[in-house]
């Protein structure tokens, strides 16, 4: 579970988050599949905000290699 | 051996020639007069401005034209001055102008232009006539609104940026992004290029040529310059750059201009900001705006997952106060029925009694009449019966002239049964006798 949520990117965290959210207040959304539903768009929230707050430090490392100022 | 010839043409000094060209020049034709021209190899000495004025064929680019000019130091002061105010652009080589002229010509340094006005009006239109010629152009070819139409990551994070190293605007630029108050991640890497001078446009189309090579690797570029107040945004009024940022395969930010000034790269690129504080203030807009979608959704996900369980337990305690009151419901409608039954049995117990009296009365008569019926019947049987008892009793038969014989109290119907010496009473009608059996 943990390395397949790794290797999502923001943009597919966030089109799967806002479907659940959607499943979430349609009809069909039943107390037994609430609380997958839930544990579910909680991991994508944490995925997400990490990507944006948290130094992807290989990325950083490629980058740098390109940054003319570092070389 | 050759002849010496004598007789030589009179000749002047040069000094003297060249102040016939002088007095020559000394003309109204040649002096204050309004030129039209192209500067070039423009340089500022010791305060004074020299440059050289052409003339090109609009179709070849080739010089017609040319000569030296010069604006003194007294009167270039004012002039730049007022050049800047105008058209935004210090004076500069390759600009469209129109100066008014005095030809000038100096015995020992020869001819000259002596500009003493400059008409910004005309560069500043002329300027707008090629921006106008440029952004036509990009249209006609419709590749104006490509840039324009990428579409921009979620979230831009990973950023390439063409700047001058070292330039005020860099520094500006990357301090905004780091210091973000959002804790927002950013990614940089820095395609260092001129930004003023005639090396500005093929250095920055290297460097998205660059990034081209690694697009994989970003979210958008940056261009950005400033810092210095002497902006020279001249450069990037090219048709060249222009259609390489606009058909850039990836969203393009420009920040390289103030308010005032506006360059064909303003019109191509996907977003324009004034400076390169703002382009940060952009990306970290996009940024910020993300994580408060975030903020949002886990605010949803969170108050849909309450409702769901407080409209479950409202279901379920409505569940269970109904079963108590239905149980309830059915026992009083139960006791109700039973008390309009209770109700109902007296009525139903006197018509039913009333009912039964008067079956039963209906029977009484009934057995009355019957035992009255019986009892005449058994009367009438009985009076016959006496009547046959009358007709066969011994008495009758007595009366008839018969006798009734008796031995020892029981009657005699066979003589051979007595024997002699019995006694034996004979009845009569009337009176009896005794008599011993001999």
């Amino acid at each position: 579970m943990e390395e397949e949520l790794k290797q999502l990117t923001y943009s597919q965290a966030i089109a799967e988050l806002e479907q659940i959210v959607q499943k979430m207040q349609s009809a069909d959304c039943t107390i037994d599949n609430l609380s997958d539903y839930t544990a579910r768009s909680l991991q994508l929230l944490k995925v997400c905000k990490s990507k944006l707050t948290e130094t992807d430090e290989k990325l950083k490392k490629i980058l740098a290699e390109l940054d003319e100022e570092k070389q | 051996m050759p002849e010496l010839n004598l007789t030589q043409p009179q000749a002047i000094s040069l000094l003297e020639f060249n102040g016939r060209i002088k007095r020559l020049l000394n003309d109204q034709s040649v002096s204050a007069v309004w030129v039209m021209a192209e500067t070039s190899d423009v340089q500022i000495r010791r305060g004074h401005c020299y440059l050289e004025l052409l003339q090109k064929d609009p179709n070849t680019g080739e010089t017609l034209a040319k000569a030296n000019a010069v604006i003194w130091s007294s009167r270039f002061q004012y002039l730049s001055y007022n050049f800047m105010q105008v058209t935004g652009q210090p004076f500069n080589s390759g600009m469209k102008v129109m100066v008014l002229v005095s030809a000038n010509y100096h015995e020992q340094y020869g001819m000259k232009l002596v500009i003493t006005d400059i008409n910004p009006e005309f560069t500043l239109g002329d300027m707008a006539r090629r921006r106008i010629e440029i952004i036509q152009r990009l249209t006609s070819e419709g590749i104006i609104d490509m840039n324009k139409e990428l579409e921009w990551p979620e979230v831009p994070q990973r950023i390439a940026v063409i700047s001058a190293q070292g330039a005020a605007g860099y520094g500006d630029f990357m301090n905004q992004l780091s210091n973000n108050p959002y804790g927002l991640k950013f990614y940089t890497a820095l395609f260092s290029a001129m930004m003023q001078g005639p090396q500005t446009v093929p250095s920055v189309i290297a460097a998205l040529e660059k990034i081209g090579a690694n697009e994989d690797l970003f979210d958008c570029v940056v261009i950005i310059r400033g810092g210095g107040s002497t902006t020279d945004l001249n450069w990037f009024d090219d048709y060249m750059l222009a259609a390489n940022v606009a058909q850039f395969p990836l969203p393009v930010i420009v920040g390289i201009g103030h308010e005032r000034d506006v360059t064909v790269l303003d019109y191509v690129a996907a977003e324009r900001v004034k400076t390169p504080t703002a382009a940060a203030e952009l990306l970290i807009g996009k940024g910020s705006a993300a994580l408060a979608h975030l903020t949002e959704l886990t605010n949803d996900v969170v108050s849909i997952a309450r409702d769901h369980i407080s409209r479950s337990a409202e279901q379920l305690a409505y569940l269970s106060s109904a079963i108590p009151m239905t149980a309830h419901h059915l026992a009083e409608r139960a006791r109700m029925q039973l008390q309009q039954f209770m109700s109902n049995i007296p009525l139903h117990a006197k018509s039913r009694i009333d009912a039964e009296r008067e079956k039963l009365g209906r029977t009484a008569d009934r057995i009355k009449d019957a035992t009255a019926r019986a009892m005449l019947k058994e009367q009438m049987r009985l009076e016959a019966m006496n009547d046959k008892v009358q007709l066969l009793s011994p008495r009758n038969t007595l009366n008839r002239g018969y006798s009734l014989t008796l031995c020892n109290g029981k009657a005699v119907t066979d003589a051979s049964q007595l024997k002699a010496g019995d006694v034996i009473t004979s009845h009569f009608k009337t009176g009896h006798v005794q008599s011993t059996v001999k």
